[in-house]
């Protein structure tokens, strides 16, 4: 598994290329740890190019997310497709995660919610 | 395998026939192999390093194969493989029983008593026998209404799903794919009554229990998908504790075997020294067929077996998942309950309770149990499904 990050402004976009396993997916924990100490304030997951994600990749990604809740930052999960999907699916965790269609409306979301912060509006 | 996929299964595996199998091969004169399998049994079989996806379905449909089975170093590097020859077994087990059940939903219909009444002579029912070449006549006769009659029993459905805005495009899709799958399995006798009473009252209300069989036994299909899952983090569960009990050994530390969770390459010389060995897991798909013991025809069971002495904290960890009452929990409610060190490995093992609930919801019987073979190391993860 690789993670690649890059910026859209100022949220950052990771994104997951290969199958997430037990022999990995503690680096997606450790990259979302030091992200959150260096002050990054609004992320999103690409899971696009996931083709499998076993229970420690689901358990990296209730990490991230009850992280990033605890502290108020945004996230959005895109890409969810196929096998992860259907363990998502399987362990009732489709609500849980903020999972949207595609990376489009996952940064489309995130800017929406950053302008309504600055605007002084509540969150959605 | 789904449509699309690649049409051969790139899997080294390990084939054991059934009596009918058996005498197709003698009666043509093909080699039979005596085969070691995972419980040490010996086996008549074949043995193959790829084998195509058609082949497979097609010594499933005819009742020739007893079981599959696979014995690998590790299973990771295989997961795909894995989750398509889990969906196939699967998908050809239901073809297979949509058939039978198919056939004698149509031999108690209206349609078919009133014939035997009007043709006593002539009787249909579960002992008429029809050889191929009998069947292709009657087939070849109706076969330009075939289409019409397959698309006239799944219109309805696929316009259900396409309707259907809480379903993916991919979960259509798959949806579409398996009921081309079960009508194609149909049996040649139904499709014939069906095209020849096309447009009779009978007919209408013969298409309308089939519908609702077609959309039972699709939704019954999704459960594969779920099996595969499990599977496949069952195979990680017993990998990862494989692994950390043969670098243990191999390199004479404990942290060794933690260690090896992290380190690729540590890994791969664990690995070699478990091929050299023959130290290995293995995965047992053993199929029911009519001619095994009353009550096991379309049932599966799936072994996952490992010369695991830490076989009663195995039986433990398993079993105590297996009765947690997953009712309106989802698995964020266990997560937090689990130490940290305990999430990679055992998480997943909640995935059981999911999907004995899927199970339940689609009236599919699963059990699951962990054994030891007397005498030995041998560990066994047994899930047993009857559809």
């Amino acid at each position: 598994m690789e993670l690649k990050l890059r910026k859209a402004g100022k949220i950052y976009v990771i994104d997951v290329i290969g199958e997430m396993d037990l022999y990995n997916a503690f680096r997606l924990k450790d990259l979302v740890k030091k992200m959150i100490a260096s002050g990054v304030s609004s992320y999103v997951l690409n899971l696009d190019q996931v083709p499998y994600m076993d229970s420690s990749g689901i358990g990296s990604l209730l990490y991230v997310n009850t992280e990033l809740k605890k502290r108020g930052l945004p996230l959005r999960i895109s890409g969810v497709k196929g096998s992860v999907r259907k363990v998502i699916e399987l362990t009732r965790l489709v609500e849980h995660f903020p999972i949207v269609q595609d990376l489009d409306t996952a940064l489309q979301q995130l800017r929406d919610k950053a302008r309504e912060k600055a605007e002084g509006q509540p969150p959605g | 395998m789904t449509a699309g996929k690649s049409p051969v299964i790139e899997l080294p595996l390990t084939i054991t026939l059934t009596t009918a199998g058996v005498e197709w091969f003698r009666r043509n004169r093909r080699q039979l192999k005596q085969l070691r399998m995972a419980d040490s049994r010996l086996e008549y079989g074949i043995a193959v390093a790829t084998m195509p996806a058609s082949s497979l379905q097609k010594m499933i449909n005819i009742d020739y194969i007893a079981t599959v089975e696979l014995a690998r170093s590790e299973f990771s590097s295989k997961r795909t493989e894995i989750i398509d020859l889990t969906k196939l077994i699967v998908h050809r087990i239901l073809f297979k029983k949509f058939e039978t059940e198919t056939l004698r939903m149509m031999l108690d219909s209206p349609l078919i008593k009133r014939w035997n009444r009007q043709n006593p002579s002539r009787l249909i029912d579960m002992n008429t026998t029809y050889s191929p070449a009998q069947l292709d006549a009657l087939l070849a006769a109706v076969a330009a209404d075939i289409p019409t009659v397959s698309l006239e029993i799944q219109e309805p459905l696929l316009r259900g799903y396409a309707a259907n805005a809480s379903l993916s495009g991919e979960e259509r899709t798959l949806r579409a794919y398996l009921s081309d799958g079960f009508v194609v399995s149909c049996s040649k006798l139904l499709l014939c009554v069906l095209a020849m009473t096309r447009g009779q009252e009978e007919y209408t209300q013969l298409l309308e229990e089939l519908r609702a069989v077609l959309a039972s036994y699709i939704e019954k299909a999704i459960i594969s998908e779920y099996l595969a899952l499990m599977i496949v983090e069952l195979l990680g569960y017993t990998e990862v504790s494989h692994y950390e009990q043969v670098a243990r050994r191999i390199l004479g530390s404990r942290r060794a075997g933690t260690a090896a969770m992290t380190d690729a390459s540590l890994r791969a010389e664990v690995r070699q020294r478990m091929e050299a060995d023959r130290d290995l897991l293995s995965l047992t798909y053993q199929l029911g067929s009519k001619g095994a013991s009353i009550g096991t025809e379309h049932r599966l069971r799936v072994t996952i077996s490992n010369e695991e002495p830490g076989y009663r904290r195995m039986r433990e960890q398993l079993e105590g998942r297996i009765g947690t009452d997953v009712k309106e929990r989802s698995l964020l409610d266990f997560y937090r309950k689990l130490p940290e060190q305990q999430i990679s490995t055992e998480l997943g093992l909640y995935y059981l309770s999911y999907l004995q609930k899927a199970c339940e919801k689609q009236n599919v019987r699963i059990e699951s149990m962990v054994s030891q073979v007397p005498r030995s190391d041998l560990t066994l993860i047994n899930l047993t499904l009857q559809f």
